[in-house]
């Protein structure tokens, strides 16, 4: 049995990660530490977060059996920290077994990666069963297209540059901005003519390649003639930039399906598997009978998926398994919470999930401080911002509390027992259980949930809460259900507008002194103001 | 050469590399360097430039690709049309059939130049081109015949070059090595060589530099 520590460094998502015989004992993103938020950093090495690993593992990189580097390597610095005693790790090949050997699935499964580019390739294909994992396709970057370098491109120029030179919208961070956009946007041809001069797809091939520099002219020339001026005009480009997305994407699902028609089961990696509109088409494909995302789909969940695929090749890891969570991150003792409370004058009491319940009946709104922090974008239950989803005025709130000026929908936390009569279809809820996918709202309750609807499609992105894995969100969820009759709430990330998902209690009790929040669940503890 | 597409005159030249000028109406042309590897179908990105006359930061408007040795080449040039996109306005791939192709040797060894002509009849055999030889052994430079008049097409300088100081674009791990990166895959030595000729035989050398290998 092994120990293995792995590291993505370069221009965004630094992480680091630890797996001890075959078990996941830390992955912590830098930007958690750092404290700046991954694509507003031009050199993002995993600096803070391998360091915290040491410390909480008292392991030693120099003293673990294995040290790898997933691709692209920035090597003067994978020398440093390892003293040039590492391995490198295929960047698509870590997307890949990280999401199947965490999707849980077993018989035939595609696992697809699609990126911006890693190792020189925009896509990996493997087919899976068993536990072994066979390459059916590679996608080099210098002929094929990346409709991810579409969406980040498009995010770059849209809204142009500010005085430093500065992209105003940043490539890695903000495309979620043209996302939610979208919703409010409508369908124009001519848009999509001008995007089909980038990228087409055909016969399994996004083609040609380069489509960054052919999407920054292309979103240069309409700014230029101040196109993207108007709010409504970056609406609808937005708006067909998904819909093309989708449409070329779900013919390429097609027709893998046709060569592989035995294959009903799907795992997405990857940053264009951050877009939940699209998750949302491929999971409603009658013939797909399952889907994952793994949970840290972008460039964050490489080293976590390199760790796995090492452990897969020295056979301790042979199956793919089912995640009870992602709280993989830093955690903190009622004893160091305690300590940090002690420089705020707060109220103070037990925990008891009836009164927090009838405080987000109030609509108050609950940080929630929980576990070990999450791995990956979402907020899971570990660092979120409760609320109760009922009322659309809860949007302004949120934003001016949180000083958020998106227009991205807030997400519903549900539980598991009652998903299938508020939610359609009813599969991948596993996948949801990382709130990973789009699912459409049925009528009955769309006018119930308004703060957590998707307003244009009435679609929302729901985090599906299992009892045995989460009991103490359960609890709130289940006891909220009981005044209101709703068993959903509105969950949203415990962090400021362009700010890291926060980590500490410090951060946490700081957000309930600036009354960011009303009150603060720690732990089993209760804070709020006098 | 010049070339003149409707309203946008274009300037493309090969020697001594490639070099691309967009003179037009237009603030912004956008222009590719795309090569076809091995007579694949599909053709590999290797460099693209954004031509922007309004943008005072931009460090020059003209598009150069240093590489000097062989490469089967497809430049094109874009300009954006409103509701069209991206459009095509010319596109020049490398061809030099019936074209005066000029092939300097740059030695003073009769046995490096023997060898070296004979890559250069391969090269003309698979391509069709006219040769012209200029070296410091006249019997060889007298033994191509062509016409004075006619323009070059491109020119190949063989020989052992060092490393210029010109020859940057290095990054990441292929640093230590002194290889040079184009369009995330095309690796070579220098400008002027496509592998470190230090420890190749002379065949290879000039095989190299005129895409034999």
């Amino acid at each position: 049995m092994s120990s293995i520590y792995a590291f993505f460094a370069g221009s965004h998502s630094a992480t680091s990660a630890l797996v001890v015989d075959g078990e996941i004992k830390y992955v912590i993103e830098e930007e958690r530490l750092s404290r700046v938020k991954s694509g507003d950093d031009y050199e993002s090495y995993p600096r803070l977060s391998s360091s915290k690993i040491v410390e909480l593992s008292n392991l030693e990189i120099k003293d673990t059996d294995y040290r790898i580097f997933v691709e692209p390597i920035p090597d003067l610095y994978a020398e440093d920290l390892t003293n040039g005693n590492y391995e490198r790790m295929g960047h698509h090949d870590s997307h890949c077994y990280g999401a199947y050997f965490t999707s849980g699935m077993e018989g035939k499964v595609i696992s697809i990666s699609y990126d911006g580019g890693g190792d020189k390739s925009v896509m990996k294909i493997y087919l899976c069963d068993d536990g072994k994992m066979t390459l059916f396709r590679s996608m080099d970057l210098s002929t094929f297209g990346s409709i991810s370098h579409l969406w980040g491109f498009s995010t770059m120029g849209m809204m142009g540059w500010d005085d430093y030179g500065v992209p105003i919208w940043k490539i890695c961070k903000d495309e979620g901005k043209l996302m939610g956009m979208a919703a409010d946007g409508y369908y124009d041809q001519n848009i999509i003519n001008m995007l089909k001069t980038v990228i087409t797809y055909k016969d399994l091939k996004f083609t040609p390649s380069n489509t960054g520099g052919r999407t920054k002219f292309l979103i240069d020339s309409l700014r230029v003639m101040g196109y993207f001026n108007s709010k409504e005009q970056r609406e609808i480009f937005s708006y067909n930039l998904q819909h093309y997305t989708n449409e070329m994407f779900i013919h390429f699902i097609n027709d893998l399906h046709k060569l592989h028609p035995e294959y009903k089961k799907f795992v997405f990696s990857g940053g264009l598997f951050a877009n939940v509109k699209l998750n949302q088409q491929i999971n409603e494909l009658d013939f797909v009978d399952e889907m994952y995302v793994y949970p840290p789909m972008g460039d964050e969940g490489l080293p976590l998926g390199a760790c796995i695929k090492k452990a897969v090749e020295l056979g301790e890891i042979t199956k793919p398994i089912k995640l009870k969570n992602v709280f993989f991150g830093i955690g903190y003792t009622q004893d160091e919470i305690n300590q940090d409370s002690e420089n705020y004058d707060f109220k103070k009491e037990e925990y008891n999930s009836e009164v927090i319940a009838r405080d987000l009946e109030d609509g108050k709104m609950i940080g929630w401080f929980q576990d070990r922090f999450e791995h990956g974008p979402r907020a899971l239950g570990s660092r979120s911002i409760l609320v109760k989803p009922t009322e659309i005025k809860t949007h302004k709130l949120l934003n001016e509390r949180l000083k958020r000026y998106e227009i991205m929908p807030f997400a519903p936390i549900v539980m598991e027992e009652h998903f299938d009569k508020i939610f359609y279809p009813s599969k991948s809820k596993y996948s949801a259980e990382f709130m990973t996918i789009c699912y459409s709202t049925r009528e009955s309750w769309i006018n119930k949930i308004p703060a957590v609807i998707q307003k244009s499609d009435k679609s929302a992105r729901p985090q599906v809460v299992v009892k045995n894995k989460n009991e103490k969100l359960w609890d709130v969820l289940n006891e909220y259900s009981k005044i209101s009759g709703i068993p959903v709430l509105l969950n949203t990330s415990f962090n400021s507008h362009n700010e890291p998902i926060i980590d500490s209690p410090k951060q946490a009790f700081e957000t309930l002194n600036k009354g960011i929040i009303d009150k603060l669940v720690i732990g089993d503890y209760v804070y709020y103001r006098k | 050469m010049y070339i003149t597409v409707n309203k946008e005159q274009i300037d493309i030249r090969l020697n001594p590399y490639i070099y691309v000028n967009v003179l037009g109406p237009d603030p912004l042309y956008y222009v590719e360097l795309r090569e076809y590897v091995n007579n694949d179908n599909e053709s590999k990105f290797v460099e693209g430039y954004h031509f922007n006359k309004n943008d005072e930061y931009v460090m020059s408007n003209n598009f150069s690709f240093f590489g000097e040795f062989y490469g089967d080449y497809e430049i094109s040039v874009y300009k954006f049309v409103n509701n069209v996109g991206l459009q095509r306005i010319h596109t020049h791939r490398y061809n030099d059939c019936g074209k005066l192709v000029e092939f300097n040797l740059e030695t003073n060894n009769i046995d490096d130049a023997n060898t070296w002509i004979e890559s250069v009849l391969e090269y003309q055999k698979k391509h069709g081109c006219i040769v012209k030889i200029n070296s410091n052994f006249e019997e060889l430079n007298s033994q191509f015949e062509y016409d004075n008049n006619q323009p070059i097409y491109k020119t190949y300088n063989i020989g052992r070059f060092e490393k210029n100081s010109t020859d940057y674009k290095t990054l990441g791990e292929t640093r230590k090595y002194g290889k040079l990166w184009f369009g995330n895959w095309k690796v070579f030595w220098s400008y002027q060589h496509p592998r470190n000729w230090k420890g190749l035989s002379s065949k290879n050398i000039s095989d190299d530099i005129l895409g034999l290998t």
